[in-house]
């Protein structure tokens, strides 16, 4: 009980919030006749394409009501009392974050009502999540300006960015904790090289290449009230002590690297380490009940072993604040908690403040888990394996026009119909899709038909190459470079024939642009594409009769949330070893 | 003459009449010099002395020398014409109580008015904003102030501005050399308007500037959430007034800039009137600046 009390406590908060925020954005303003229009006209515009940037990184922030719990670890081990949870040792950092159903877009309005929205709500801070739900706004290869502008000019400029947006939250709350899901912890790989040239070179190509320059700036700014965290989201995973214990050391001390140096001292005494706990993903809720995790091949008991060691192992390894993710709990009337997850907490805490160890290991265990539960959905995997021909010599190549009436398409067999993934309880899809493939020395020809019976409630996600059109409907080509799974080339086309393409290696290298072919047309119940993929263009021969390569063709359907492949995939589009096999 | 009759009306113009009275009175006294001599005080020519004629500007030299009484004629007396344009467009109503723009345009210019038909000069007076929209021609006829400051009393804006085609249209009509002084928030674009400025200085014409700006305008102080409603178009603009408020700032005084330096290359003389500030002060102080250029 003593620890239900302060989650009533929480819960209580962080529901005055929405209904604050609801207020505020309310079209709360004053109405003002004006008469030098032209100098506030300028000055609107100035500052629009200024904000335009903090504007992008609030949009982003997640639309899930997401609420923080913290536990105090440096009071957990002081004052809290040993086995009665002791609820003052917890605070409540605050946040919810709603920007994206909020009508964000409004110009400068929301950064600022946020801010006071946080302050008004007595918030300790605000939550600032930089993964891009949309344009990636620290990419620097894909920035507008990547060719004029430096890498270097980039990071200046989104320095100066960074301390704007710290001012903004100082002036509503002046002693702020602000919760970041990550920051420097990102970067290992950067920091590990020693030469600060090919560091600034590796950091560039990072797709998070600009974030640590707005930590820089956000620290320019910020005074010696202000509190950052470092959430460490990817701990939402972690199966294993040493995890932790290498992100601590990376994010106190590695991470220097990419501080400025007039930073460093603010950086070690205002940056905190924080651990992400994820609750769907450990007790597999929602959709990751669905999905190949290790929370499928474990008993309740154990999913619930495993929460106790990330929040044993989590509140060990944070400064001061542990958070939590959910989406499935109901965080406003404190229900629908998975069973035991409570009792882990409590214990948890309880050994940490006795200074006692844990007492047990997770990691052999989820190893084992996940390795079986692979092996069992892999057993039932649709493999498929087809002769693609080559285009006969009587035929023309086909026109690209989106229109399949090609004689081309007419004369080449189509690959089996798409399955979806085999997580999926009834892998037959809604709406069938069938694809065409055939070759010659020049081109690789690829022909969609997708059956879209609903075709009003289609979504298609955006404007120019490289977009995130895999948000919306879609279809996706993947093809190895050779025989083996990687690397391999990934296209992804959407109705509107947008573009999206990546080469795989070891990492995924977004600034691959091949120039490719590609048309779409919508009919009456379906929408089709044609591709003409050149050989040189995406590295591979042209291949001679027999050669091998791997390859998949998936579809994702917004209207039945439906995805589905040639070749049957687990749960997910990118799964190189549920590739199919392409004959030529 | 119906509205003449209205004793609110009659009330105002009162007021209005008195204030610029006093307005005057007190630029007599100080430090400085009457501003009766102020505006153009070139020696012309001579002519006889008439009885009443003030002493202080016989020519005793020619009386020595020819024992005629002559009065030394200036080209003030020669009867000048200043020419009061006053803007009264939509954007001349923004502010509160004195602080109102047009209300302050409208002190200034019934000031003025008085100020240079009390010198027996000639004073008319141009009400604009896209167009002309009164007009009283110069005089000096008794009874001119009082219908001026009649008309200014009945100025009610409605549209929106546009200087320049009026300022050419006025310099290709009035050929006589005048002093314009032209009243105005100046909301308008730049260029053009010195293009304006440019061609009645080109007839002869001496030009003088008073901006009208509220200190809402000038400093911004805003704060909250604002809705700015466009006072002359449609335009509406929601916005926070404290984020944009260094932007605006550049950008007003970049526009200051590039009028003051297009009055500067004209020749023109310019007066930013803040009406926050008492207009005896502002305008004291200009008067006492142009004695200071024009007599010394």
């Amino acid at each position: 009980m003593a620890f239900l009390a302060p989650w009533m406590l929480w819960g209580a908060l962080a529901a005055a919030v929405p209904i604050i925020l609801h207020f505020l954005f309310r079209s709360r303003y004053r109405r003002l006749p004006w008469a030098a229009m032209k100098f506030l006209r300028t000055a609107v515009e100035q500052v629009q394409r200024r904000l335009k940037f903090q504007e992008l990184l609030l949009l982003i922030t997640r639309a899930t009501l997401l609420v923080l719990l913290a536990v105090a670890l440096a009071r957990l081990s002081s004052a809290a009392r040993p086995g009665t949870g002791a609820g003052d040792a917890v605070d409540a950092v605050l946040v919810v974050d709603v920007s994206g159903s909020m009508g964000a877009r409004d110009g400068n309005a929301t950064r600022l009502e946020r801010a006071k929205a946080a302050a008004l709500a007595r918030c300790k801070g605000l939550c600032f999540d930089p993964e891009p739900y949309g344009n990636n706004p620290w990419d620097y290869p894909h920035q507008a300006h990547a060719r004029e502008k430096s890498f270097a000019e980039y990071q200046a400029k989104v320095r100066q960015r960074g301390a704007e947006f710290m001012q903004t939250i100082l002036a509503y709350l002046p002693r702020p904790v602000i919760h970041t899901f990550f920051q420097l912890s990102l970067f290992g790989e950067v920091m590990e090289e020693p030469d600060p040239v090919r560091r600034e070179q590796l950091l560039s190509q990072h797709g998070y290449a600009l974030l640590p320059a707005f930590l820089n700036g956000m620290l320019d700014a910020a005074g010696p009230d202000v509190i950052i965290t470092d959430g460490n989201e990817p701990a939402y995973y972690y199966t294993d002590p040493l995890q932790y214990y290498r992100v601590y050391h990376l994010i106190r001390q590695r991470a220097l690297a990419l501080v400025a140096p007039e930073n460093v001292r603010k950086y070690q005494a205002q940056v905190q380490v924080s651990q992400a706990l994820y609750v769907d993903y450990v007790f597999g809720l929602g959709v990751w009940g669905e999905r190949s995790v290790p929370a499928r091949a474990l008993t309740a008991e154990e999913k619930a072993r495993w929460f106790e060691h990330n929040t044993y192992y989590a509140l060990q390894t944070s400064d001061e604040y542990v958070w939590l993710y959910s989406e499935q709990m109901d965080w406003w009337k404190n229900d629908r908690l998975p069973p035991g997850l409570r009792e882990a907490v409590e214990s948890a805490r309880r050994k940490l403040a006795n200074r006692e160890p844990l007492g047990f290991e997770m990691a052999d265990l989820l190893k084992a888990a996940r390795e079986k539960q692979e092996a069992e959905l892999r057993a039932k995997l649709i493999r498929r394996t087809a002769t693609i021909p080559r285009l006969k010599a009587n035929l023309k190549p086909p026109v690209i026009d989106g229109q399949l009436d090609d004689p081309v398409w007419q004369e080449t067999p189509p690959l089996e119909e798409f399955v979806r993934y085999v997580t999926v309880p009834n892998p037959q899809p809604e709406a069938p899709t069938r694809a065409w493939v055939t070759y010659d020395d020049q081109h690789l020809y690829l022909a969609f038909r997708c059956a879209e019976p609903r075709k009003e409630a289609m979504k298609v996600v955006g404007l120019r190459r490289d977009d995130s059109i895999w948000m919306g409907d879609s279809v996706d080509i993947f093809l190895t470079q050779g025989e083996s799974p990687t690397p391999y080339v990934h296209l992804i086309l959407n109705p509107q024939n947008v573009q999206w393409d990546a080469l795989h290696t070891t990492q995924d290298n977004l600034g691959f642009n091949p120039r490719w072919q590609s048309a779409t047309a919508l009919g009456d119940a379906e929408w089709t594409a044609e591709v003409a993929i050149p050989w040189a263009e995406v590295h591979i021969p042209p291949p001679s009769p027999g050669t091998k390569l791997g390859a998949n063709l998936c579809r994702q359907r917004i209207p039945g949330e439906e995805q589905s492949c040639w070749s049957q995939t687990i749960s997910g589009f990118v799964e190189e070893k549920s590739f199919g096999t392409w004959v030529f | 003459m119906a509205s003449y009759l209205r004793p609110d009306l009659l009330a105002r113009v009162e007021a209005l009449g008195l204030k610029a009275r006093t307005l005057v009175e007190g630029l007599r006294v100080g430090d400085h010099k009457s501003p009766y001599h102020g505006f153009s005080v070139e020696f012309v020519q001579h002519r006889e002395y008439v009885p009443g004629d003030d002493l202080r500007y016989l020519d005793w030299k020619v009386y020595a020398r020819s024992d005629r009484y002559v009065l030394k004629q200036f080209e003030q007396e020669t009867n000048f014409v200043g020419h009061l344009l006053l803007d009264a467009s939509r954007s001349m109503l923004y502010g509160e109580g004195e602080r109102n723009k047009l209300e302050t345009a409208k002190l200034l210019a019934a000031t003025l008015a008085h100020l240079i038909l009390q010198q027996r000069d000639s004073a008319g007076l141009y009400v604009f904003d896209r167009g002309w929209r009164r007009q009283l021609p110069p005089g000096s006829q008794p009874g001119l102030l009082q219908e001026i400051l009649r008309t200014l009393e009945d100025t009610d804006p409605q549209e929106k501005t546009s200087i320049a085609p009026l300022l050419h249209e006025l310099a290709e009509r009035v050929r006589r050399r005048g002093l314009v002084f032209l009243i105005s928030d100046l909301l308008d674009e730049v260029p053009p308007l010195l293009e304006g400025i440019r061609h009645l200085r080109f007839q002869g014409h001496e030009v003088v500037l008073f901006h009208v700006l509220h200190p809402d305008e000038i400093s911004f102080p805003f704060d909250g959430q604002v809705r700015f409603e466009g006072m002359e178009g449609p335009e509406i603009l929601l916005t926070r007034p404290r984020l944009i408020r260094p932007s605006y700032l550049r950008n007003l005084e970049a526009y200051l800039r590039e009028l003051r330096a297009g009055c500067e290359a004209n020749r023109c003389d310019y007066v930013l009137v803040d009406t926050s500030r008492p207009l005896a002060e502002t305008l004291t102080a200009y008067l006492a600046r142009r004695l200071k250029i024009r007599r010394i």
